[in-house]
């Protein structure tokens, strides 16, 4: 019998606030956490199309806000690869549009804002254990609590220029991170919940973020989805299961995109397609006791508010390894560049000190924003 | 008022034995209704199969650009508009007798009638026939737009004792026209052609395994209703053995084709000959031969000048603007097949190229091909390598396609060249533009999200 999987995406949870909930620093010791996970697009129709399709936007089609109905008929996302292996999938989103309904057998959204997800996800994981009848699950669960209030406390009340925004960033922080603490009871409460259900065996639970939250760190990012700064490019997968290794933890870098081979790897299918991401399973395993920075991630965006809005075309992209990060805002046409070691909140732009590594940097940025997609 | 519209796909069907020197079936109802509208001899289908072709038929689209490439991948883009949703938007009621397969793709209207999904075996002589004029009798509510999809052609093919007689046809496919024919003549006297217009049409052609040679017809065919009985079983074979049903099927198939090719070994025939013997639309290496793409198409109605015969190429995606023009809708949706009504009406007419593309299978990957067909040459390739199963052939001199003149590189290019010209408008259009539909939808949803 093949593994159950459960996504559980914490819509726009950042990576340096989850110790804040006491439920979520519990679960972490539960299995093993990535939390320098490199998002390629910093909102969620992007990246969550980019985990379950194993590509970037170029590749998969939704490289932009504006192409959300644009995922290339010839990508095979991961519940179709898994439906067509047997398994019984389903999600439950925040709107129906965050992944096309393809390969799913339940495909469905809740109301963020009447929906009471503590009771809505159990009653929904009873309802798609019943009905898989005795295929493997594979569960998609959108947690939505920290978009609500960010679009009902936020994007309701100031504009994207409204300074009385980002002079209260540490007021900001403390009302995020009390909704975090809302999210982390839910995590502990849908864990208990599979625990005591049919999945509690030969399951892979994966708690996720698709993008961080700015809380003011800069003008113009509001939310997420202006720029590819710290606080929203970088996120976490904590991974739950037997056959995961508990209480780990590591900050080497790794991207969303290598989610797919690892998961179809776990498996043990087997796609005809060459995947740009790397396999984490052995690492995951304790196969491997040593998981090995990425040499390059990139990311890439386009706002639909702020300075540079650009909801049609991606102008916003970066390069990053673990030390470093070049950041390219193509409207203005500006290149910014900076020491992550030593300025990890990415305060001093150090671009004009012309270091050799920012033309290296400045050559793989450029190529990869250039390139011809392998996939019509 | 505006006109009621009668549309009939005959799945499967052929233009060469729809009308023409070389049908042998006897179709004294299709003639007569030719003389009463405007025949199309050359209409090119976008596609050899069902789903493609109905899709690019419907949307007036060129295959690549609706999201449907197979049942698999099966839903129509959001953005993409259909001749139904036109018709919806303009006050027509919508009823029709469908097979249910077709009606998973979003590209269907909601139905009026709560009998219009059929079973892919329902045949005209099976009882469809009677519906239909049963229907056409009642009190439909006007304009409507009736259509009907008819697999009557589609193998197997079941010929009613009363077409089996050799007189009927060289063929079960030729015999089963006959058949047809005969309906099609009950179905007509039930239109009135004051109110209503009349189309019939194809979404693809097929293999004919029967070919008439120096020593007589070699027939291929397979006995229908054994098969149909064969399918019905086989359908409700368990999901896990099906790929041991796909082997023991394949390794069957190979067997079966083998003793046919050495049949033909002993008899001369040239390569479209072999093809419709031995060949089929499900083989892994796909084709676009015109016997699988070539159409029929007969349209009539009150303004439509009787007994015009058009032998100048058009194109199933012209379907779309034709009808709306004709019944004075304004079309704003935005197409690649252009109105016929200038060419009916004898007017100056520029033949575009007809763009079509092969389908793929479900179970396994096929060797795809890509095409242009022009009046005067047949161009296809492998779709995803320009360089790779290159076809070429001179239709004027070369009708029946069986002198490959791929070795003419300047023609390729210029074949080749129309179809980079179909892809690159597209891809500058998806990186760039956003139909006011689409943008409608985006933005709808960026609202539900609230980033309004």
């Amino acid at each position: 019998m093949k593994p159950n999987i459960v996504f559980i995406l914490l819509d726009g949870a950042r990576w340096d606030r989850l110790n804040k909930s006491q439920e979520f620093s519990e679960l972490i010791k539960e299995g093993t956490l990535l939390d320098n996970v490199n998002t390629a697009i910093p909102y969620t129709i992007g990246s969550v199309n980019v985990t379950f399709s194993g590509l970037y936007g170029k590749e998969n089609g939704i490289d932009a806000y504006y192409k959300m109905f644009r995922l290339k008929k010839s990508i095979k996302n991961l519940p179709e690869i898994l439906q067509e292996n047997g398994y019984f999938t389903a999600c439950d989103l925040l709107t129906d549009k965050i992944i096309v309904d393809r390969g799913f057998d339940i495909h469905q959204a809740h109301n963020e804002y009447k929906d009471n997800l503590l009771v809505r996800h159990p009653e929904f994981i009873d309802e798609c254990i019943k009905k898989a009848e005795d295929k493997p699950v594979f569960l998609f669960l959108h947690s939505t609590r920290i978009h609500t209030v960010t679009v009902s406390e936020i994007l309701k009340k100031y504009q994207w220029d409204d300074k009385t925004f980002y002079e209260n960033k540490e007021k900001n922080l403390e009302n995020y991170d009390k909704v975090f603490q809302e999210v982390g009871q839910y995590t502990a409460k849908i864990k208990e919940y599979i625990d005591n259900s049919k999945l509690k065996n030969n399951t892979i639970l994966i708690f996720f973020s698709d993008h961080g939250t700015g809380v003011g760190e800069r003008f113009g990012e509001r939310n997420y989805g202006s720029f590819t700064y710290e606080e929203t490019i970088r996120s976490f997968y904590l991974f739950i299961g037997e056959k995961i290794k508990k209480n780990i933890q590591t900050s080497n870098l790794r991207e969303t995109i290598d989610i797919m081979p690892t998961i179809l790897d776990f498996c043990e299918i087997s796609e005809n397609i060459d995947y740009p991401g790397e396999n984490i399973l052995p690492f995951l395993f304790g196969q491997n006791k040593k998981m090995e920075d990425k040499d390059f991630v990139f990311s890439e965006t386009g706002a639909l508010h702020g300075p540079y809005p650009s909801p049609k075309e991606p102008n916003v992209f970066c390069i990053k390894n673990s030390k470093y990060k070049l950041m390219y805002l193509k409207t203005p046409d500006e290149w910014k560049f900076f020491d992550l070691e030593k300025d990890p909140d990415e305060l001093s732009n150090i671009y004009d000190e012309k270091l050799k590594i920012i033309e290296e940097f400045k050559i793989k940025l450029l190529n990869w924003i250039n390139r011809e997609s392998s996939i019509s | 008022m505006k006109q009621n519209i009668f549309f009939i796909i005959l799945d499967s069907c052929r233009s060469d034995k729809f009308y023409g020197k070389s049908k042998t079936s006897i179709t004294p109802n299709i003639d007569q209704l030719i003389k009463k509208g405007a025949y199309f001899e050359q209409t090119i289908s976008s596609a050899d199969s069902t789903l493609l072709a109905i899709t690019s038929l419907f949307t007036g689209k060129h295959p690549f650009k609706t999201g449907i490439r197979s049942e698999r991948f099966n839903k129509l883009k959001n953005d993409v508009s259909t001749f139904f949703k036109i018709l919806t938007d303009n006050g027509y009621h919508h009823y029709a007798y469908n097979p249910t397969v077709t009606k998973t793709i979003g590209l269907m209207p909601d139905f009026e009638n709560e009998d219009s999904d059929y079973d892919y075996h329902f045949d005209l002589n099976d009882g469809l026939g009677e519906k239909i004029i049963e229907k056409l009798k009642s009190k439909l509510n006007e304009p409507w737009c009736f259509y009907i999809h008819a697999n009557d052609l589609h193998f197997p093919i079941k010929v009613s004792e009363k077409f089996s007689d050799n007189k009927f046809g060289d063929s079960n496919f030729e015999k089963q026209i006959s058949a047809i024919d005969s309906w099609i003549g009950k179905i007509f006297e039930n239109i009135n052609l004051k109110n209503t217009l009349f189309i019939i049409t194809s979404d693809h052609g097929t293999y004919i395994p029967s070919v008439t040679t120096e020593n007589g017809i070699l027939n291929f065919e397979i006995e229908g209703k054994k098969q149909q009985l064969v399918s019905k079983i086989s359908k409700k074979t368990p999901s896990f053995l099906q790929p041991l049903k796909t082997k023991i099927f394949m390794k069957k198939e190979k067997i079966e084709r083998e003793s046919m090719r050495k049949k033909t070994l002993k008899i001369e025939l040239k390569p479209h000959q072999k093809r419709e013997l031995l060949w089929q639309r499900s083989d892994l290496d796909k084709v676009l031969f015109d016997s699988n793409v070539k159409v029929p198409l007969l349209i009539i109605g009150n303004q439509i000048k009787e007994n015009t015969i058009i032998s100048q190429q058009v194109r199933q995606i012209d379907i779309f603007p034709t009808l709306l023009d004709i019944i004075g809708v304004k079309n704003e949706v935005d197409v690649d097949g252009q109105s016929l009504v200038p060419l009916i009406n004898g007017e100056d007419f520029e033949e575009l190229p007809a763009y079509m593309e092969s389908t793929p299978l479900i179970q396994m990957k096929a060797n795809e091909v890509i095409g242009i067909r022009t009046s005067q040459f047949k161009y296809f390739r492998d779709r995803d390598d320009k360089t790779k199963r290159i076809h070429l052939y001179d239709l004027k001199n070369d009708f029946n396609e069986d002198y490959n003149i791929s070795e003419k590189k300047d023609i390729v290019k210029k074949m080749e060249n129309i179809i980079e010209e179909l892809y690159k408008e597209n891809i500058e259009k998806e990186n760039t533009e956003f139909s006011e539909e689409e943008t409608r939808a985006i933005e709808e949803e960026l609202k539900k999200l609230g980033y309004d």
